[in-house]
């Protein structure tokens, strides 16, 4: 009863906008706080997702959730060995099975677009303009586990916007090649399934699409995180690139700054320089043995073999600023490298 | 029952009644129940049909509500950017992998930057021990105003997973302002914050305060992330004001990396501490090292019977100078009854080596239970290794 | 408007907060901070009844919650297994109770337990779960990991991520149907705690969630038994015993046009005799709408045992509504065996007295549990079956020592003449000119006269004998629970007697303490005799029924009487 009262109140704020602002109701009674306010944006969203089956093989699972994106049934859902099966079946809201075409896939972001044979109203507006800021409150909806079946309506994980950011390094490539904005949650998303979930605001935007589960690679745990709308938009419209969309440099592994790292046989111990040669770009700018490399031209050299993949991405002639560890002290010199001689 | 009796119902029929069954009374309570959620469900499909029919967000459905959720994402913001200066990067250099094979389904630990806050404006930096799993010999620590200095590393807490570094020539830094732990109260909102993902900007994850005084008095609980891309930062309140560190922790066990199975798990610590914290004030000596106290005990595992029950002494350890053999049984430490490993940990949690215990034991040779004082040692090396008893059920 | 302004007010100050002293706390808006305050006293009133739950020794452990001031409290079933009768619960007064199993419901995966030493424990108000909506907050409060080493349980905050969810059960055991999925972390250690509506009422027991490869650590897919399906399940857990859940004797699939037919179905099964046949469609089940097969599992598994639930089924375009009883997943053998092991001859070792070695005290809380086969508290069985008697023979007047024939007397609904003449080594009944006899030295459930009445003699008879022998010397006699006699009307206290191969349930108001029906099943796989006994009249010391009413199966009939004459 008390439900059907607050909405009531809330018709005639509709009906009456201007008005509606000017009284600004009083805070909400203790009793009837936020009641209803979720349940009804998850409504909402509902019949702008869908389940998604394909096959699944072994211990990989046969399931997603998706998202329709446009009025004559397009659905982004995310990429996966379930779409190289036979058959791959979209049910919709209303409990409804329909077979689909995959349209297009995008090995680099791990989505898929799928399309199933029926128009509807309820259709997610994608937009250019990032929704959601840090701190702001998000739902996920997800099929996360398989728990809805049929008609069942998805379920909601609530929680806020992390960060928006690119996060390139914490990628493990082999994973997710992507690098562009992600938008990171702590709404825990890298659940089976969940994939292709939708990640909306309190005003039922949507900030993006829950993606392929990845681990961290330099953690290794289990990263929450959604495209962003925006490159879902990029994608539907064919707008994106199937490569690495930062163009990785072309890596020379010509270019030599004349350095001999310590080597204890570990990869992973600290670029320590052991010998500069003589007539070097090393020697030039005054490095000395026992000087740590910190970084190389921005990216850090925490090791050996940090070190040595900086150094391939080095262009003979090209100036940089190296940073070292001398003592407790650090220096940030500039040093142009010459062409390795062979 | 001898006498013949009679009871006329029919001539009752119309004086002393009692009440008819209630059954409908009952109809009627539910009745209304039923009639109360179809109107609710009738509510809802309304309020949709509105909505969508006039493209209106689900804003307007509820103004105070979504308004408020805004003015709380708002209030997230302005706390996390107040206490941002204080936060600082911090980047580690070589090392070992220090644990092999997986903790909680995580393979290398300790790798990647890391968060430190900032205690003194003078440089003194408190971080959480994980972040130096892999011991790196050179430790790098970026302040908010995007400098890089050199770090040394103080002393450290191996029990509260904190250490203390310095890093020189600053005068200036911005110490975050502290809430005592009294007046943390469970159920205010949480906000943890860490700068693990490699920008300046540090990622927030919101939730609440689940519980104090944790592993033997020493953490707040919360349940906002917790993981290895915020360990070292700190957990603040609605206002921007420092709870704690974020750190790993485990209360079964003390190795730096025991905790981080429950990364992102809804179970995370944070240490309150500050720069008077009598912990920060120990770990300024370069090389101060607080570790987790030692017993030197095996023990039998004899579910039936009370006390501890012993297996094995380590040579030389605490209880072997206490005169602690084989088959001698603990009854009490520290005056409480203990019976299991959990009581013992959690006994145990209270207390650091270098500090004196007080126990009731019974010795197998003199039948005869007596009061023993002894000295807490240092573990002999950082255990990793399985309890040396089966770890309690949990359900 | 006085919050606009407030709002105003409280901008101005931030700003100029902001630049007089950088030190200040920042200004949280006050529609804010007032949902910090409304959770903080949540919370507090939550955390107050929620226990920890541990063996004997304090070991292991689990979560509950108290949910009556003498103590009753919720768990999960797989938290108590294995405990033995008596268990330790910590409370956050700091308190460690003792505390004795009272029932459990294996399939449902819950526990009643009973924390002891007061009469006054702080207890949760139980809520509406069917009113939850998807998106509500909520709060869980339990010993994840055991980490309330000082009895200050955790707190995890998450909204309702889904409601009326389905999980299979493992087996025939630990189903959980129509249950509450939740977001707030629910790990290893919160099971059998509370879930919390926004409020701090209960509105379900956290039991279970969807783990991933790292383990059995929270993702944010954790289940709580909805507490309106323990509602239904309360009384029978309080009579002490491993109490079963239902099955209709039928099974449903979805077919392509998704519809919810009947897929397979008993021709032994009460549904059966109400109808419902092979390929009909179920379109209403216990009052909610079913379109999926899950919606279906999910209606069954909220009742107990014995429950009788609407359904409406559609058969070439007729709408067919009828009254179904559900029946036991399991025999009543078969769930003792699965939980107690098989029947042994030798006494349990729980049942010996301390034995030596044995260091412990003997238990002050002894009286509190009683072993016997089949129950997993005895005692509670006892306490209820004379709490119901006892306010029986409170209501209706002590009939022990009318031990004489009773002649009633009176007309049926045609006005024909009826008369009963009842004791214990013959009963006859008349109606116009018929006549039935029973003799209780025969076997009596071969004589289930009058004829389509299904036993009403016999229900006659037993009722007199009930009346006069109380539940100590009937028979086998034991408190069930409690259950509707139809749709939407009260749950009634249920004692079940067995006399010979006759297994009656008798039924008494929960108002008045009247014993308000007999239904006596002399038949296996057959309708019983429902005798309904209404319209009570007092006289002196004793009240007696004016109405019988009896149907079987689709019959029925109503036997009004005038007189009752205790001759000599």
């Amino acid at each position: 009863m008390k439900t059907s009262l607050t909405i009531l109140a809330a018709f005639c704020f509709l009906a009456t906008p201007a008005f509606a602002q000017q009284v600004n109701p009083k805070p909400a009674k203790r009793d009837s706080k936020q009641a209803g306010f979720f349940q009804t944006l998850v409504d909402m969203a509902q019949p702008k997702m869908v389940k998604v089956f394909g096959a699944g093989a072994g211990r990989v699972d046969g399931f997603a959730t998706g998202i329709i994106v446009s009025e004559d049934g397009k659905i982004i859902t995310t990429q996966g060995v379930f779409l190289d099966g036979r058959e791959v079946r979209v049910v919709t809201s209303d409990g409804v099975s329909h077979p689909a075409t995959i349209l297009n896939r995008n090995r680099v972001s791990q989505m898929a677009l799928l399309k199933i044979d029926r128009g509807t109203p309820d259709y997610f507006e994608l937009t250019t303009d990032p929704v959601g800021q840090k701190g702001d409150f998000v739902v996920a909806l997800t099929n996360a586990f398989k728990v809805a079946d049929h008609e069942e309506p998805l379920s909601a994980t609530a929680g806020v916007i992390s960060l928006r950011s690119s996060i390139e390094a914490w990628l493990n490539k082999r994973d997710l090649a992507y690098a562009g904005e992600l938008v990171l949650i702590d709404a825990i998303t890298s659940n089976p399934g969940a994939g292709g979930g939708a990640v909306i605001m309190g005003d039922g935007n949507l900030v993006g699409m829950v993606g392929k589960i990845i681990n961290s690679s330099e953690t290794n745990t289990r990263l929450n995180y959604a495209i962003p709308s925006s490159v879902l938009l990029q994608f539907v419209n064919g707008e994106l690139a199937e490569a690495t969309q930062k163009e990785t440099v072309k890596a020379a592994g010509n270019a030599d700054l004349g350095i001999a790292l310590f080597k204890l046989g570990g990869r992973s111990d600290p670029a320590y320089i052991d010998r500069v040669k003589r007539g070097t770009p090393a020697k030039e700018v005054g490095l000395k043995p026992d000087d740590m490399i910190v970084s190389i031209g921005g990216e850090k050299t925490a090791t050996v073999k940090d070190y040595e993949q900086a150094l391939l991405k080095l262009r003979p002639g090209e100036e940089i600023f190296i940073i070292v560890k001398r003592g407790r002290e650090l220096l940030r010199i500039a040093i142009t490298p010459t062409e390795k001689k062979q | 029952m001898s006498e013949q009796r009679a009871i006329d119902l029919k001539a009752l029929n119309s004086s002393s009644l009692l009440p008819s069954p209630l059954e409908g009374e009952g109809l009627g309570v539910r009745g209304t129940a039923a009639a109360a959620l179809r109107s609710r469900r009738f509510g809802c499909l309304l309020a949709v049909f509105f909505v969508l029919s006039l493209n209106t967000p689900a804003i307007a459905q509820q103004p105070d509500a979504f308004q408020t959720m805004m003015l709380t994402a708002k209030a997230f913001r302005a706390a996390t950017e107040k206490v941002q200066p204080s936060l600082v990067t911090i980047e580690s250099y070589g090392g070992v992998a220090a644990v092999q094979g997986r903790i909680g389904g995580i393979r290398k630990q300790g790798e990647g930057n890391t968060t430190g806050i900032v205690i003194s404006s003078d440089g003194y930096i408190v971080t959480s021990t994980f972040n130096f799993i892999q011991k790196p010999p050179v430790i790098t620590v970026v302040t908010s105003d995007g400098k890089r200095h050199t770090a040394q590393i103080m002393g450290q807490d191996n029990i509260r997973k904190i250490c203390l570094l310095k890093i020189e020539g600053v005068s200036d830094l911005k110490v975050p302002e502290m809430v005592a732990e009294k007046e943390v109260t469970v159920g205010q909102w949480a906000v943890s914050i860490g700068v693990g993902y490699g920008d300046m900007s540090p990622a927030v994850s919101m939730g609440i305060v689940s519980a104090k005084n944790r592993i033997g008095g020493k953490a707040v609980q919360t349940d906002a992330n917790i993981s290895p891309a915020n360990y070292g930062g700190p957990l603040v309140d609605i206002k921007g004001r420092m709870i704690g560190i974020c750190v790993p922790m485990d209360p079964q066990s003390q190795s730096t990396g025991a905790g981080v199975q429950w990364y992102d798990s809804g179970i995370g610590f944070a240490i309150p501490i500050d720069a008077d914290s009598p912990v920060i004030k120990r770990l300024k000596e370069e090389g101060v090292e607080v570790t987790p106290p030692f017993l030197g005990i095996k023990l039998m595992a004899v579910p039936e019977l009370e006390g501890l029950w012993i297996e094995e002494v380590v040579r030389d350890s605490p209880a072997d100078k206490a005169g602690i053999r084989r088959e001698d049984c603990i009854r009490e430490i520290d005056g409480e009854k203990v019976s299991d490993m959990l009581k013992l940990r959690q006994i145990l949690n209270r207390f650091e080596s270098g500090q004196e215990v007080e126990l009731k034991i019974w010795f197998e040779e003199t039948k005869e239970v007596e009061k023993r004082t002894l000295l807490l040692g240092k573990p002999p090396k950082p255990k990793d290794g399985p309890p040396t008893l089966e770890p309690p059920k949990i359900k | 408007m006085i919050q606009f302004t407030t709002i105003f007010l409280l901008t101005l100050v931030c700003f100029f907060g902001s630049l007089a002293a950088q030190e200040d706390s920042l200004q949280i808006p006050e529609s804010v901070q007032r949902i910090e305050q409304d959770r903080i006293d949540a919370i507090a009133k939550g955390s107050r009844c929620t226990v920890g739950v541990f063996g004997p020794q304090s070991q292991g452990g689990g979560s509950g919650v108290v949910i009556s001031p003498d103590g009753y409290a919720l768990s999960n079933y797989h938290v108590v297994e294995g405990n033995g009768p008596f268990m330790k619960c910590s409370m956050n007064d700091g308190v460690l109770y003792d505390s004795v199993i009272v029932g459990i419901d294996p399939v449902g995966d819950v526990a009643l337990i009973k924390l002891l030493g007061r009469d006054d424990f702080p207890y949760a108000t139980l809520a509406d779960s069917d009113a939850v909506q998807q998106g509500d907050d909520c709060f869980a409060v339990g010993n994840p990991f055991l980490l309330a080493t000082n009895f200050q349980p955790t707190v995890t905050w998450g909204v309702v991520s889904g409601v009326h969810r389905y999980q299979y059960p493992s087996g025939t055991l630990l189903e959980y149907a129509d249950c509450i999925q939740t977001d707030a972390a629910i790990n290893p250690g919160n099971s059998g705690g509370p879930l919390f509506n926004a409020n701090g009422d209960l509105i379900g027991i956290n039991g279970r969630g969807s783990f991933e490869k790292r383990g059995r650590v929270n993702v944010g897919v954790g289940y709580a038994i909805s507490i309106n399906q323990i509602k239904l399940f309360l009384d029978y857990l309080k009579s002490g015993r491993i109490i079963d859940h239902a099955t209709i004797g039928a099974t449903v699939a979805t077919d392509d046009q998704g519809d919810v037919r009947v897929s397979n179905i008993l021709e032994t099964s009460d549904a059966w005799r109400r109808g419902l046949r092979y390929d009909d469609k179920v379109t209403k089940f216990a009052g909610r709408s079913i379109r999926t097969v899950n919606q279906f599992k999910n209606v069954l598994g909220i009742f107990p045992k014995g429950f009788r639930v609407p359904i409406s089924f559609e058969r070439e375009g007729a709408q067919i509504e009828t009254m179904v009883r559900l029946t036991g997943v399991h025999s009543a053998e078969k769930l003792t065996e699965m939980i107690e092991g098989p029947e042994v001859e030798t006494k349990k070792i729980e049942s010996e007295p301390n034995t030596e070695g044995d260091t412990e005290e003997p238990n002050e809380h002894a009286d509190w549990y009683q072993a016997r086969r089949g129950y997993t508290n005895y005692h509670f069985n006892k306490l209820n079956r004379q709490r119901v008697w006892a306010s029986a023979i409170d209501s209706q007047g002590d009939f022990s020592t009318a031990t004489n024939r009773w002649r009633l007397s009176g007309v049926d609904d045609d006005k024909t003449k009826v008369q009963m003449v009842l004791s214990d080594d013959k009963s006859g009944l008349e109606i116009g000119s018929k006549t039935w006899v029973l003799d209780p030295e025969t076997e009596l459930s071969d004589q289930r006269v009058p004829e389509g009445t299904g036993g009403l003699l016999i229900a006659i008879h037993l009722w007199r004998n009930f009346l006069i022998l109380g539940p100590e010397k009937f028979g086998d006699v034991y408190y069930f629970g409690s259950a509707p006699l139809d749709q939407n009307g009260p749950h009634y206290q249920i004692l079940v007697a067995t006399r010979g191969t006759i297994e009656s349930h008798l039924f008494f108001n929960p108002e008045t303490g009247q014993l308000a029906a007999i239904e006596v099943f002399p038949e296996l796989d057959s309708d019983p005799c429902l005798l309904k006994l209404k319209e009570y009249r007092k006289d002196q010391d004793l009240s007696v029924p004016a109405t019988f009413e009896y149907s079987h199966g689709f019959n029925r009939g109503k036997l009004m009487i005038e007189t009752l004459e205790f001759l000599k």
